[in-house]
């Protein structure tokens, strides 16, 4: 029955080319879909290096106070915040925080090697408010201030880029041109970018004591809520009458950062399953017309002794076999991708949307096959036999 | 063989119904070779279709080689068609998109029969109407008297004990008739297939053991 499924497609070839690349097309088109979709979710589904939950951000613009102010109103703040119960930690950074729009990337060198990174310059107490993980060595401390060699933090990927399997604990790096720091630690990676960007090389420099610092990082208890937060903004507008001062929910930051990302992947992705929806719809139109022009030969098939589902499975076998054949094709053309390393994209992210792409193509033509062929099936012998 | 007891068949579209066939009782003896015969409209078709278990008579009871029909499954109807019966249409009915070979294949698709058997068998059938010469042709690159003797040909691949030809020479010349009807005659005495064939023509008519005419979906005759 497949060698006679295989003649009757290869003697329409030229009605069966067409309806060939419209799946093809359509599998394409899924591929992309599902490679872009795969790859944001299994960036989704890694860890972001930290916590974002019950972590606030307070923005703090100075505006024109002068330097030694600054610190001393900072100071004051600090002291208020451990006056609150529902403040359980906080530390201070530079503006280069998680889901922010500023960055810093510098390029560091040892002897032998030279790497970018994202630098990020933060406090003793940073590591523990944003529950952060450490792999080896400690984070920064106090002592660190008077280190005749200053400290620096790496996330594991840049240790990885710069040193490969030896541990960069106790290393040397020269940041930029000049300055030499002296790794102490290493942290689990960084995502700074958020759930849909990948991993990063990041190093953390120590903030000093006592500097002025532009963002303060805040973990409160689960029950703070808007009052709390509106209570903290009076205290520090009254510490601090002349600075503009905002607090902002890192979980809501985060929300506004996955949405950002998502918009035109959503966008593409809409446009991808209009495209394939359309060739559903066509390839639904052509196996029905073909149904009516088919109509003579189920009457013989019928008269000779098809039973109602054989011819059901003869039409939806055609189908199977097109669409297989666009497979084999679309399948040679999709390995290509991992085999080539056209993108910076993994290898089980591409399986993962071959494999999609075929389910859903599989599935979409039985679909559309299927109500043909039933109306193919049921259609009476004596009916489509009679000569018109 | 093939009994038809008070077999009527009325056809009911939205406003009019349509009395095809009127208590039309008739017996077709084995080997029998039987002509109908009767103007345009007066149920021939239709009456070879409910022999053919093509379709079914609003009422009257139908039986095929002492077989009682009734409540018997697509599947079940489909397999006996299958086995027993053999159809050749006036338009021949041949699949266009499938080369000679495999039409004449058909109806073996539907047994478990090996390719090898099949294509064994096909050739042998297409050899009884002449056309072993012509296994690779499509049916559109064959005359009308060529595509009916493939018809035939799968008609008779699969031995069947009956076949029921709905106007075989009708789109066809007299001299490619007598063709057909030659091969016909021939089933029927050297097989002994039963045969029952619908014509308008008198001089084949006459060649058959027995002739029914019908008038108005009545037996008249
Ligand atoms: N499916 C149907 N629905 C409604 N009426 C039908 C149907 N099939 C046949 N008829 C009617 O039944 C009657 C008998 O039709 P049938 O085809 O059996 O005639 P026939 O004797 O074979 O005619 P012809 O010699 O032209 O082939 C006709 O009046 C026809 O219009
Ligand atoms: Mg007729």
């Amino acid at each position: 029955m497949i060698r006679h499924l295989f003649k009757l497609i290869w003697n329409q070839k030229r009605k069966n080319l067409g309806i060939l690349f419209e799946i093809l097309f359509s599998y394409m088109v899924l591929f992309a879909v599902f490679t872009f979709g795969f790859f944001y979710l299994r960036f989704y589904l890694q860890p972001l290096g930290f916590e974002y939950k019950d972590r606030w951000a307070v923005f703090l613009n100075w505006n024109d106070t002068p330097g030694e102010d600054v610190e001393t109103i900072q100071q004051a703040m600090v002291d208020q915040l451990k006056g609150h119960v529902e403040i359980e930690r906080f530390a201070f950074s530079n503006e280069v925080m998680p889901f922010a729009n500023y960055i810093n990337f510098t390029g560091f060198k040892t002897e032998e090697k030279s790497e970018g990174a994202y630098v990020f310059t933060a406090d003793d107490r940073y590591f523990q408010t944003m529950g952060m993980h450490l792999q080896e060595g400690r984070w920064f401390e106090e002592e660190d201030e008077s280190a005749p060699v200053l400290p620096a933090v790496v996330t594991r990927s840049f240790g990885k880029a710069m040193f490969g399997t030896d541990s960069p604990l106790g290393k040397s790096i020269i940041e930029g041109d000049n300055t030499q720091r002296k790794i102490i630690g290493v942290v689990d990676d960084f995502r700074f970018g958020g759930d849909l960007e990948g991993r990063n090389n990041s190093v953390f420099l120590r903030m000093a004591t006592r500097q002025p610092a532009p963002r303060m990082l805040l973990k409160v208890k689960s029950s703070a809520g808007a009052a709390f937060e509106a209570k903290l903004l009076k205290d520090f507008q009254r510490l601090a009458p002349g600075w503009s001062i905002e607090i902002k929910y890192m979980e809501e930051m985060r929300r506004t950062n996955i949405r950002q990302r998502l918009i035109p992947l959503i966008a593409f992705g809409i446009i991808g399953l209009f495209l394939v929806f359309n060739v559903a719809l066509g390839l639904f139109g052509v196996l029905w017309q073909n149904i009516g022009k088919r109509r003579e030969e189920i009457g013989v098939r019928r008269a000779m002794g098809s039973t109602q589902k054989e011819i059901a499975s003869q039409f939806i076998g055609e189908m199977t076999v097109l669409a297989t054949l666009s497979l084999l094709l679309g399948v040679f053309f999709a390995v290509q991708f991992p085999l080539l390393h056209v993108f910076k994209v993994a290898t089980e992210v591409y399986i993962a949307a071959i494999l999609a792409g075929m389910l859903v193509i599989y599935s979409l033509v039985f679909l559309c096959s299927f109500f043909p062929s039933l109306q193919a099936a049921r259609m009476h012998p004596a009916v489509a036999l009679r000569d018109e | 063989m093939i009994a038809l007891q008070n077999v009527n068949k009325v056809y009911q579209t939205k406003s009019i119904e349509t009395v095809a066939l009127n208590r039309i009782n008739l017996e077709v003896a084995g080997g029998e070779f039987l002509a109908i015969m009767g103007p345009s409209g007066c149920g021939k078709s239709t009456l070879l279709n409910i022999m053919g278990l093509l379709d079914e008579p609003t009422d009257g009871a139908v039986s095929i080689n002492a077989s009682d029909l009734k409540g018997y499954s697509d599947k079940q109807l489909a397999r006996f068609r299958n086995k027993h019966i053999g159809f050749v249409f006036q338009s021949y009915h041949l699949i266009n998109d499938l080369q000679v070979m495999d039409n004449v294949e058909i109806p073996l698709l539907y047994r478990r029969v090996s390719g090898k058997e099949r294509r064994q068998l096909a050739a042998e059938a297409l050899s009884r109407v002449g056309l072993r010469n012509r296994m690779e042709h499509f049916p559109t690159q064959l005359s009308g008297g060529q595509c009916q003797r493939v018809a035939i040909a799968r008609a008779i691949v699969g031995q069947p004990s009956i076949i029921l030809a709905d106007e075989p020479t009708g789109n066809l010349d007299s001299v490619m008739g007598a063709e057909i009807m030659e091969i016909l005659l021939q089933l029927n005495q050297e097989n002994g297939t039963t045969i029952v064939m619908v014509t308008h023509d008198e001089t084949m008519a006459r060649q058959a053991h027995r002739i029914v005419r019908l008038f108005d979906g009545s037996q008249v005759m």
